[in-house]
């Protein structure tokens, strides 16, 4: 028997960015499921079919959308019925019928509740919620109420392209950041690191912290960095495209990014898998790829980032052990807790 | 009687379990289990079970846990005592079973591999378990009917941990998260913290009578096993019940006494344990206060102590005692609850008496309707039901009437008569509550108190609480056996008894002898009866008095309202937690 699930989403094919990337590494799981059939109505992109998978873009506009999903549920008639962002679940309960619901939660905007009480609508009909970490899944789970069972984590995944260096050169002194670089997202911390850089500097003088990532709040970054005096050791390299961002983690001496806002915090996996060791906070989603054993430094906000730099840059610290990185994040334990989430889904 | 805890890596995403970890908690339950350690780890590096161990039945190292069966397929960390054990154990070899131990645990292990949670309904007397089914990659959890031992879990999204003991639980996340509302608001409302709540966001206590799975998916909703007994067809002769029940109870490989106070519930066992040992040994706490005074149970015990020619015991306590004692207490009761003191004193002197078990008197009044309960709150229903129908009536009267009850010196619970006493379940609460529903927003900020209130949802888990029983004293029984007792009187026998290395077990908390009597059927006089021919008949006539202690006057909380005072003491007593409970005067 034929499993049907139709996903309502924001992006998936032919966007950038982690929740579109995550998106579809779960339309795809999802459709290598023996006998599971998907389809994907984004408001962006592009039309995308692949062995079982359907992605259509819908009308722009709300309105257009919204009638879209209305007439792909009525012909595909799911089982499934899939919110890909919080956003859509008064539309996705709406126009449920007999489907069962599937909620994914990326991150900051399942922290705390909406504010408008119709964006909750349809919260309590949701047979599962997967959270892309254990944070995101607490902080859901302490507004929502909604029974823990039906409250799963699906974390992020790996690109396969993610790999190690095949030779270290051990004297690189580099530290890199990945991430927008918006004045809504000043959680990344990037402010953090620069006003650590000049302490750093005395200590390690060939230092240099490369910014990738662009966005509106760039040219702030680069007047504090000029102001606080370590402009030459900052190189702000703007939007990267994936061999060089590859690249960017291979030869960086540590991964910094010392967030508060991170719903899971995919850049500490790729940067880890690509053999850098990584620093971070433990105050949000990041917890949960920072809890790979090797290569993975955690502090909390009170900590001298200065000083744990210094000393990560010191020390002979041991490079990550990338196979860790993938038995645990990898595609396949990605599959084996997609299938199992769908199990779960459609037994409730 | 033992500590168990136990890490499940379910998610593929969670690392292996930390052996320090699971070692921790287990470690910080020592007391509880002072005879004997283990732990057991799946060759993946995915589980661990760990288990402190209190031995009384089987005492040799082959009983020790975790335990793994005959097949090798499931492995048990088990805290407990199953009474009908030898009958079982019987009817397990008699199906070809091959059993190497003469413990409980290898029969519970054993039965559950045969029969899986259909196992659960065969065992008559208390446990808090954990099975590993290697093949499946599934742990069961389950608790006896009652809810006698404890078990509490979390699941993290990848982990699930359990453990007997909260605070054991949270060992290596003490001062983290965040209070839940409900566990907050219930224990302000009930002085004890109500299943399936505790005061942690996110750590569950497994509801009494459920079990729960935790496979690769994670930790499902906890399922009932235990089926509410029906009513009797015909009344059993209730002092064979109660024999067969005490009998059931002794069985151990070590000495067990009674706790015996000047109470109807404690003279009655010892009475009944009487015939069946060599030489009963009980044993009674005094409180210098209560000295000449009717609370002073130690003249009417010593009675009878010697018209049951017992070995007696006395333990006497005063304030000096209980300033020693408090920084301990506080840090051996698991959740707070505002009536475990007196648990604490006996089981202090039972382990200093020698004394590894004892049978308590506990559940009696439940069952024979000893609570003034059962008098007054079907009484307050029937006379507040006819006006306190008027919606809004009895708000108003309560905000009117608040500050005359107040200067009165009243308890503040009486301005809510009118709101509350119409309905069994309102009028239950007055009379059982230490703090009501309105004066929550005081004590907690009026959003912590709304969200508490929410997800606690007391009122219709009382109601529901009262609707199999067919009469009030039936109602009254469901909700005493359903609150108090289980989340309080069962709660308190656990942790004050376990801090001493003490088994406390209860004859009149059994679902044999309460499915042969059903609820409220009998009373206090009727229990009295069944022993009173070896009885003082001084006993018969004495007021109901409940094992009370001076604590409100050791805490500087005098008068009726002193329960209020110690709730407050509790949670700033939480240690590095309290910060979490910011709890207004």
């Amino acid at each position: 028997m034929s499993v049907r699930c139709l996903a309502l989403m924001t992006e998936a094919f032919g966007c950038r960015g982690g929740i579109q990337e995550f998106n579809r590494h779960w339309l795809r799981a999802l459709a290598a499921q023996s006998g599971v059939e998907v389809q994907a109505l984004v408001t962006r992109g592009e039309a995308h079919a692949e062995p079982g998978l359907k992605q259509q873009v819908a009308s722009p506009g709300r309105l257009g959308y919204a009638l879209a999903a209305r007439r792909a549920v009525r012909r595909f008639a799911p089982q499934v019925l899939i919110s890909g962002h919080l956003s859509l679940l008064p539309l996705v309960a709406q126009l449920r019928g007999r489907s069962a619901l599937w909620q994914q939660l990326h991150g900051i905007e399942a922290w705390n509740p909406p504010a408008a009480k119709w964006r909750r609508y349809g919260m309590h009909d949701l047979q599962l919620v997967s959270a892309v970490s254990r944070y995101t899944r607490r902080r859901f789970l302490d507004w929502s109420a909604l029974p823990e069972h039906r409250v799963r984590v699906l974390p992020n995944t790996l690109r396969e392209d993610c790999s190690p260096a095949s030779d270290r050169d051990a004297e690189r002194l580099d530290l890199l950041s990945v991430g927008r670089l918006n004045s809504a997202e000043r959680y990344k911390g990037h402010d953090r690191v620069l006003e650590a850089l000049a302490e750093i500097a005395r200590s390690s003088p060939q230092v240099c912290y490369r910014i990738a990532g662009e966005g509106n709040d760039a040219d702030r970054l680069r007047r504090l960095a000029a102001e606080l005096g370590v402009a030459k050791h900052v190189e702000f390299l703007g939007a990267v495209r994936r061999p060089q961002l590859l690249e960017l983690y291979r030869s960086a001496r540590l991964f910094v990014m010392p967030s508060t806002g991170e719903g899971f915090g995919i850049v500490f996996l790729e940067a880890l898998a690509c053999g850098c060791p990584v620093l971070g906070l433990a105050e949000d989603g990041s917890v949960d790829p920072l809890s790979v054993h090797s290569g993975a430094h955690v502090i909390d906000s009170s900590t001298n980032l200065a000083a744990k730099i210094i000393e990560l840059l010191k020390t002979e610290a041991p490079y990550p052990d990338p196979k860790e990185v993938w038995r645990r994040f990898g595609p396949q334990p990605f599959r084996s807790q997609v299938a199992t989430l769908l199990d779960q889904v459609l037994t409730a | 009687m033992c500590g168990v805890n136990g890490i499940v890596a379910y998610h593929p995403s969670a690392p292996p379990i930390d052996r320090d970890e699971l070692l921790r908690v287990r470690d910080a339950m020592r007391r509880r289990g002072p005879d004997g350690k283990g732990a057991w780890y799946s060759p993946d590096g995915r589980v661990g079970l760990g288990h402190r161990r209190l031995s009384m039945i089987d005492l040799s190292d082959a009983a020790a846990q975790p335990m793994v069966s005959a097949n090798g397929r499931y492995v048990l960390s088990y805290n407990g005592e199953i009474y009908n054990y030898k009958t079982l154990r019987r009817q397990l070899l008699e199906s070809g079973a091959a059993l190497q131990t003469h413990s409980d645990t290898e029969v519970v292990l054993e039965l559950l591999a045969r029969d899986g949670v259909a196992a659960l309904e065969q065992l008559r007397g208390m446990f808090a378990l954990a099975l590993w089914d290697r093949q499946e990659r599934t742990v069961l959890l389950a608790r006896d009917p009652f809810g006698i031992k404890p078990l509490y879990y979390e699941d993290d999204g990848w982990t699930l941990r359990f453990a007997s003991q909260v605070r054991a639980l949270r060992e290596v996340v003490r001062g983290t998260g965040s209070p839940d509302p409900a566990g907050l608001a219930g224990f302000l409302l009930l002085g004890s913290v109500p299943e399936p709540h505790t005061l942690h966001s996110g750590t569950w206590c497994l509801p009494a009578g459920h079990y729960l799975r935790c496979g690769p998916g994670g930790a499902e909703a906890p399922v009932r096993w235990s089926r509410e007994p029906a009513p009797p067809a015909t009344r059993s002769d209730l002092k064979t019940a109660l024999h067969r029940s005490v009998v059931a109870h002794l069985t151990a490989d070590v000495a067990v006494g009674v706790f015996l106070s000047a109470g109807i519930d404690s003279t009655v066992l010892a009475a009944l344990v009487k015939p069946h040992v060599e030489q009963l040994r009980t044993i009674t706490v005094g409180f210098e206060e209560f000295r000449g005074s009717p609370a002073d149970e130690v003249p009417l015990a010593a009675q009878v102590a010697a018209a049951l020619n017992s070995e007696h015991q006395e333990h006497h306590y005063q304030q000096t005692d209980f300033d020693r004692d408090l920084p301990r207490v506080l840090e051996a009761m698991d959740q707070p609850s505002i009536d475990g003191f007196n648990t604490w004193i006996v089981a202090q002197a039972c382990a200093r008496a020698g004394m590894k078990a004892a049978l308590s008197g506990a559940g009696a009044d439940e069952l024979f309707q000893g609570y003034p309960s059962f008098r007054d709150v079907p009484r307050w229903r029937r006379r507040v039901a006819p006006v306190g129908w008027i919606p809004g009536l009895g708000g108003v009267v309560r905000r009117l009437a608040g500050p005359l009850v107040e200067a009165l010196g009243w308890s503040p619970k009486a301005a809510g008569m009118l709101e509350y006493g119409g309905s069994l379940s309102g009028a239950w609460l007055l009379k059982r509550g230490l703090f009501m529903p309105w004066e929550l927003p005081r004590l907690l900020g009026p959003e912590l108190a709304r969200e508490g209130l929410k997800r606690l949802g007391l009122e219709s888990r009382l109601a529901s609480a009262t609707r199999l029983a067919e009469t009030p004293a039936g109602q009254v029984a469901a909700l005493e056996q359903q609150f108090y007792l289980r989340n309080q009187l069962l709660r308190d026998a656990d942790w004050a008894g376990m801090d001493h290395g003490v088994e406390i077990r209860l004859p009149y908390v059994d679902r044999v002898l309460q499915r042969e009597l059903g609820a409220a059927r009998y009373t206090k006089q009727d229990l009295f009866a069944v022993a009173a021919a070896d009885l003082p008949g001084a006993l018969g006539q004495r007021p109901k008095s409940g094992f009370g202690t001076p604590l409100g006057r050791w805490r500087g909380h005098p008068g009726p309202q002193w329960a209020r005072g110690w709730a407050a003491d509790l949670l700033a007593g939480l240690g590095p937690e309290r910060d979490q409970f910011p709890v207004r005067g």
